[in-house]
């Protein structure tokens, strides 16, 4: 009776920080009918590696909560937690999550990085409002598809500062730095512009229509990657280029 | 150049339990473009109110978060919450969510009570899957209102045990249980169906056309309905159920 109804796919998600608001506004703005999120919060409150162990001390218990609730595939969303505790424990916690759960297990900083490579692209500019030691290693995580981080736009702020800025602040700051970003380096391919506590998605778009480059984000990276490692992916049209993409 | 996909009003959440699922994705199927929810968990582990004291501890840390992040009111979700407390804490709960943060504050049990209220309905019948003592509790919150609870139709059932039914069987639980509730009291005119772990909406819609003489208020519309009637920008949102094809 209620086919129609019932979620077809549930993709369970570690979320980064306390609040959950711009990841599911623009994950539902994006998703597919019948694509349900299913989110857990496991509160960062400081870009420290210490904070992120703090933060991921009860992972079993949250994949163990996803698994209750029926879930297709776990992700670990916002590419600060991984970047902070490197490649090799991002690496380690992600075959973890797989095992643990018997589900395919995937990260934000997976789905951007093999979205990059997939797309073919060569030489990306980062733009985000993390440290320098945080975009080395976010660099790390693209060199090892093949893409060279050839540059970076940041306006480095804290969880605590960048949470207060409202929306419209936010987005425009995405855009200016995205801007600056090809105008600083006009020999990039493309952008990706990092963060979830900025409404990234229509940024990409606007910067997609003005430069004919692409722009990745987290959002359209990760509902992309996701549907495609569930192999229930379809091209969207009316949203940044990657998603009309197969 | 982003009016479009900014924002225009954001509803701050204190969502009851550890995960947020069914809430989220019931919002954004009823939500009007441009309304955001901002969502804390406070990670109700039990029905009990000394688990119901312990998650509100955090209280104001949780309204500092919200307020920084713009909202334009705050929701207290789930009414376990509520019941377990009992109407004059909850009432005093109310009162310090709006006074801390200068905002509208609302709560899933009030937003309910104000929609049946707005209905018409005098006789509600009760579905859900919490215990004896907690209905009788929100029996009085719809008798303050003047309505009258002539009945329940329960499966008892832990949040341990309940966020482990898959979606399927529980909307199906939901409906078998609310077509109970009809038929065991055929004097309601109403029902509720309470409760966020299962997607009650479509239940609703199906119930509505079966027994067209029923109103069928559920948590997730009564709340869409409450905080658009707040916010001052009601507009009907057809293909529901009666609550939300309302003109006024």
């Amino acid at each position: 009776m209620f086919e129609e109804d019932i979620p077809n796919i549930k993709l369970g998600g570690l979320l980064p920080l306390p609040i959950i608001d711009n990841a599911a506004y623009e994950f539902y703005r994006l998703a597919p009918k019948g694509v349900m999120q299913v989110m857990i919060s496991v509160g960062l409150s400081e870009f420290s590696a210490q904070d992120v162990n703090r933060a991921f001390s009860p992972l079993d218990s949250y994949l163990d909560q996803l698994m209750d609730r029926g879930v297709n595939m776990v992700a670990q969303h916002g590419v600060p937690l991984p970047i902070l505790i490197g490649v090799e424990a991002h690496d380690r916690m992600i075959a973890h999550m797989a095992k643990r759960t018997g589900l395919p297990a995937s990260s934000t900083v997976l789905a951007v990085a093999r979205s990059a490579r997939e797309l073919g692209l060569k030489r990306l500019v980062v733009v985000n409002k993390w440290t320098d030691a945080m975009n080395g290693v976010l660099a790390e995580f693209f060199a090892r598809e093949g893409v060279s981080v050839i540059g970076k736009t940041v306006e480095e702020m804290t969880p605590a500062q960048f949470v207060k800025l409202s929306s419209s602040d936010n987005l425009k700051l995405a855009f200016d730095l995205g801007r600056k970003a090809f105008h600083d380096h006009p020999d990039c391919d493309s952008i990706y512009i990092g963060g979830g506590a900025w409404l990234s998605e229509p940024v990409a778009r606007e910067l997609e229509r003005l430069t004919g480059k692409i722009v990745l984000c987290n959002q359209s990276a990760m509902i992309r990657d996701q549907l495609k490692t569930l192999n229930a992916w379809v091209p969207q049209q009316g949203h940044s280029r990657l998603l009309s993409l197969p | 150049m982003f009016e479009a996909d900014i924002p225009t009003f954001k509803i701050g959440y204190l969502s009851p339990l550890p995960i947020i699922d069914n809430a989220a994705y019931e919002f954004y199927r009823l939500a009007p473009p441009g309304l955001m929810a901002v969502l804390i968990s406070v990670g109700l582990g039990e029905f009990s109110a000394k688990d119901v004291e312990r998650v509100f501890a955090p209280l104001d840390g949780y309204l500092d978060q919200l307020m920084d992040r713009g909202i334009d009111m705050t929701v207290q979700a789930g009414t376990p919450l509520a019941v377990l407390m009992g109407i004059e804490a909850h009432d005093r709960l109310l009162d310090h969510i709006a006074k801390r943060t200068g905002k509208p504050a609302t709560s899933t049990v009030t937003s309910v009570v104000r929609a049946s209220k707005a209905m018409g309905l005098k006789k509600i019948a009760l579905v859900n899957k919490w215990s004896e003592p907690m209905n009788k509790v929100l029996a009085d919150f719809f008798a303050r209102d003047g309505i009258q609870v002539c009945g329940t139709s329960t499966k008892d059932l832990t949040p341990a045990e309940f966020v482990k039914i898959e979606s399927g069987n529980h909307m199906q639980l939901c409906y078998e249980l609310s077509r109970q509730a009809i038929l065991n009291h055929p004097d309601c005119d109403g029902l509720y169906v309470g409760g966020g772990t299962w997607l009650s909406v479509p239940v609703t819609r199906a119930l509505e056309k079966e027994f067209p003489n029923h109103v069928i208020i559920c948590n997730q519309t009564a709340q869409m309905w409450d905080f658009l009637h707040m916010l001052g920008i009601w507009k009907p949102i057809p293909g529901y159920n009666k609550l939300l094809a309302q003109a006024h």
